[in-house]
């Protein structure tokens, strides 16, 4: 009998702060989104109102449907960029000589640093008159001397996916790295035996053996696109215009700035939603091309 | 009667600043003696400064002052949380005018003590009065206020023979000209997407200067996409679109960048919060004080002042446990004695700063003889100077005015679209507002 609730007790620690960390922020949240809940008009819980605060979400708020198009578009850009970039250095740097430790190093220092303040730094960067950035690309290309990037929906967009990708890469790139020293080297060596070129080598033998890892990073990557706030926010703050603002930008307005608390929680549900739509049929989608 | 050393420097210090404010209307006998304070608001040198003289509040009241520092983006965040959360760790806050509708129920009306004490709230200009008023009760006393203010460089508007300008129109001759002569940007503008719709600034004198509004009076119908607004928000993007006399990255700037090219010397001018003086003149700024001059607020013609004014009321918090003692310090901290003090000091550039709020604080002798006149022009810029609407769902249409300006000036779409749909846009957020109230 002991043994048998030993183990009950041996987890409920970790299953009480579980409960208190996550399952009671979501349960709460659920319940904040079916009530009215203005923070300028009372601290406490306003009237239940059911799915309102959904229909509206869904039914009257352009901007909600703005901000779900650009954080689409810019998770999309973001995910492909990131492990596009970060699977070219893990190959670069997957050996072991100093050059390679040295630069795994350096790289580690973009994710180290907290996104506000990679935001803020490539504000600065790519100032028109002062930045470091638009200087250099200036000199290179003459005729976007004094461009304002942040000024131009295009350009803004480029500009966030860039930081981003600058600032997550070198994550992707470690957890390649480590899957790339995990692969079996007969089925390499064996390629290069039969005189595979270095591009059918990855593309035929190395990438289809990393494709469980590149299935977790697609997932983990689209997931931190999806949320993406602090670059936003001190970057572009949502602009010009709106043609930056994402999803995660526009529930921290609706909460903290207009205190439509109960709103909020509304649209932060629905993100959560399309987090998890995604993520259930994406695990479908790899888990039914596995062969049996 | 022996007297300890102790007590013969308090007693002293009492005195002295007994004498220091003589008109503070302090509760006799030192009713709270030991109550600790806590005030939360951001950093500024002003506060620093008043921090330096707690010790005479601390002698007159034995109430102790903590100041409790945030950075500025996260005031009203903190403001609400704490409120929401029912706490009482902080008696006082500061807050921006423009939230004070937002945050409201966490804010104690002070009405009965401003009445009970003689504290006039005339003995600030209209703009800083309305500012800590919030629909006919007066939560606040505005201890940090900011006019806008024209700042140019001297060297180079002599040099192309122009003074400074004194109407929009002006802006353009007087900017180009210097442009043409010196070949650095004429005026650095903020037309981007910063914290708190910056934008809305200069759109604001410009709107209101043009006899135009954001809302009729009873804030039901938005006015600002009508013919006067738009005039004035095509006069406003047009330093950078038509006239080209703002520097090209204004398309993008926010105030500070803005302050930034011209105490880099890219910029002549640049028309922004009065505390950014010490900013333009100190050791950050490559220019020399000599070179940086002011001047009142440009406007739509001379018998049209017209500008947006800030302030930073102190607020007895709600839920504070200290109210009365709070009301205190409240008193206190916004005596014109106190701000007199703090801006004639320059003996510390930490603590060194220009603010001042009450009306007879702009035309002190002996604040301007210090600040260089400073406050005179700055009590010019307040002439008709207005807020932002007292609104509860401010925020979110000033967001939406925001991120029209920040769209309008890259010349992507004309003035009336842009500002039908944010019309569209203001409109469905009242209506959202007032269907939700019933």
């Amino acid at each position: 009998m002991q043994d048998r609730w030993l183990k009950y007790w041996l987890i409920a620690p970790a299953l009480l702060v579980i409960a208190g960390t996550l399952l009671y922020p979501l349960v709460s949240g659920l319940w904040y989104s079916l009530h009215e809940w203005k923070l300028s008009e009372s601290p406490t819980l306003g009237p239940f109102i059911g799915i309102e605060n959904y229909v509206l979400a869904v039914t009257d708020d352009p901007d909600l449907l703005n901000s779900g198009r650009v954080t689409l578009i810019f998770t999309f850009l973001s995910v492909v960029c990131t492990l596009t970039v970060a699977m070219m250095l893990a190959l670069l740097l997957a050996g072991n000589g100093r050059l390679e430790v040295n630069a795994r190093t350096l790289l580690v220092i973009p994710f180290a640093m907290s996104p506000a303040l990679v935001g803020v730094s490539w504000r600065f960067l790519l100032n028109p008159e002062f930045g470091g950035f638009s200087t250099l690309i200036g000199a290179l290309i003459p005729g976007l001397k004094g461009t304002s990037f942040l000024a131009d929906p295009t350009l803004a967009m480029t500009a966030l996916v860039i930081c981003d990708v600058w600032h997550s890469a070198p994550y992707f790139m470690l957890m390649f790295i480590g899957a790339l020293a995990s692969l079996p080297q007969e089925t390499v060596e064996a390629a290069q035996v039969d005189g595979a070129s270095k591009f059918r080598l990855f593309f035929e033998v190395v990438l289809p053996q990393l494709k469980p890892v590149l299935a977790i990073a697609v997932l983990l990557k689209v997931i931190f696109s999806l949320k993406v706030l602090d670059q936003v926010i001190t970057l572009t703050n949502g602009g010009p215009g709106t043609s930056t603002e994402t999803l995660a930008h526009f529930i921290y307005q609706t909460a903290f700035r207009w205190f439509d608390v109960g709103y909020a929680a509304a649209t932060a549900y629905l993100l959560a939603a399309l987090m998890a739509v995604f993520a259930v049929i994406y695990f479908q989608l790899i888990t039914e091309r596995r062969p049996a | 009667m022996v007297i300890d050393r102790r007590q013969l420097i308090g007693a002293g210090l009492g005195a002295g600043a007994a004498l220091a404010f003589p008109r503070l209307a302090l509760a006799l006998g030192k009713p709270f003696a030991g109550t600790a304070i806590n005030v939360l608001l951001p950093q500024g040198a002003q506060f620093r400064a008043q921090e330096k003289r707690f010790s005479q509040f601390e002698a007159l009241t034995g109430i102790k002052p903590v100041y409790n520092y945030v950075p500025y983006g996260q005031l009203r965040d903190k403001i609400a949380t704490e409120g929401v959360a029912n706490s009482s760790a902080f008696d006082i806050v500061c807050y921006q005018d423009s939230w004070g509708p937002g945050i409201a129920v966490y804010l104690q009306p002070i009405d009965d003590w401003l009445k009970r004490d003689g504290i006039s709230m005339d003995r600030y200009p209209q703009a800083y009065k309305q500012g800590s008023q919030i629909e006919g009760k007066t939560v606040g006393l505005p201890v940090r206020g900011h006019p806008q203010m024209l700042f140019y460089r001297r060297d180079l508007l002599e040099q192309a023979g122009v003074q400074p300008p004194k109407s929009w129109d002006e802006l353009v001759t007087v900017a180009d000209a210097v442009q043409k002569k010196s070949g650095i940007s004429g005026v650095a503008m903020y037309y981007g997407k910063g914290n708190g719709g910056q934008n809305l600034f200069l759109w604001l004198n410009h709107l209101w200067g043009a006899g135009g509004d954001i809302f009729t009076p009873d804030y039901r119908t938005t006015r600002f996409n009508e013919p006067a607004g738009v005039e004035a928000t095509q006069r406003y993007l047009d330093y950078l679109l038509k006239h080209k006399v703002a520097a090209p990255g204004s398309v993008q700037f926010v105030e500070a960048d803005a302050v930034n090219s011209v105490a880099q010397g890219n910029s002549a001018m640049v028309m922004v919060w009065w505390w950014v003086y010490p900013q333009l003149t100190g050791s950050q700024s490559t220019l020399k004080p000599e070179q940086v001059a002011f001047a009142p607020m440009p406007r739509y013609a001379p018998d049209k002042p017209a500008s947006y004014a800030l302030s930073l009321p102190f607020a007895v918090s709600a839920n504070s446990k200290n109210k009365d003692a709070a009301w205190e310090f409240m008193k206190w901290v916004s005596s014109p004695e106190l701000e007199v003090a703090c801006a004639t000091d320059k003996s510390d550039k930490d603590t060194a700063d220009i603010v001042v709020t009450h009306k007879s604080s702009f035309v002190d002798p002996k604040v301007n003889e210090v600040n260089n006149g400073l406050h005179r022009v700055a009590a010019q810029s307040l002439e008709g100077s207005r807020i932002m609407p007292q609104l509860k769902e401010w925020s979110q249409i000033a967001a939406v005015l925001e991120n029209t300006i920040s769209e309008l000036a890259t010349g992507a779409k004309p003035v009336k679209a842009g500002l039908d749909a944010a019309a569209q846009e203001a409109d469905r957020i009242l209506r959202r507002a007032g269907t939700r109230r019933g």
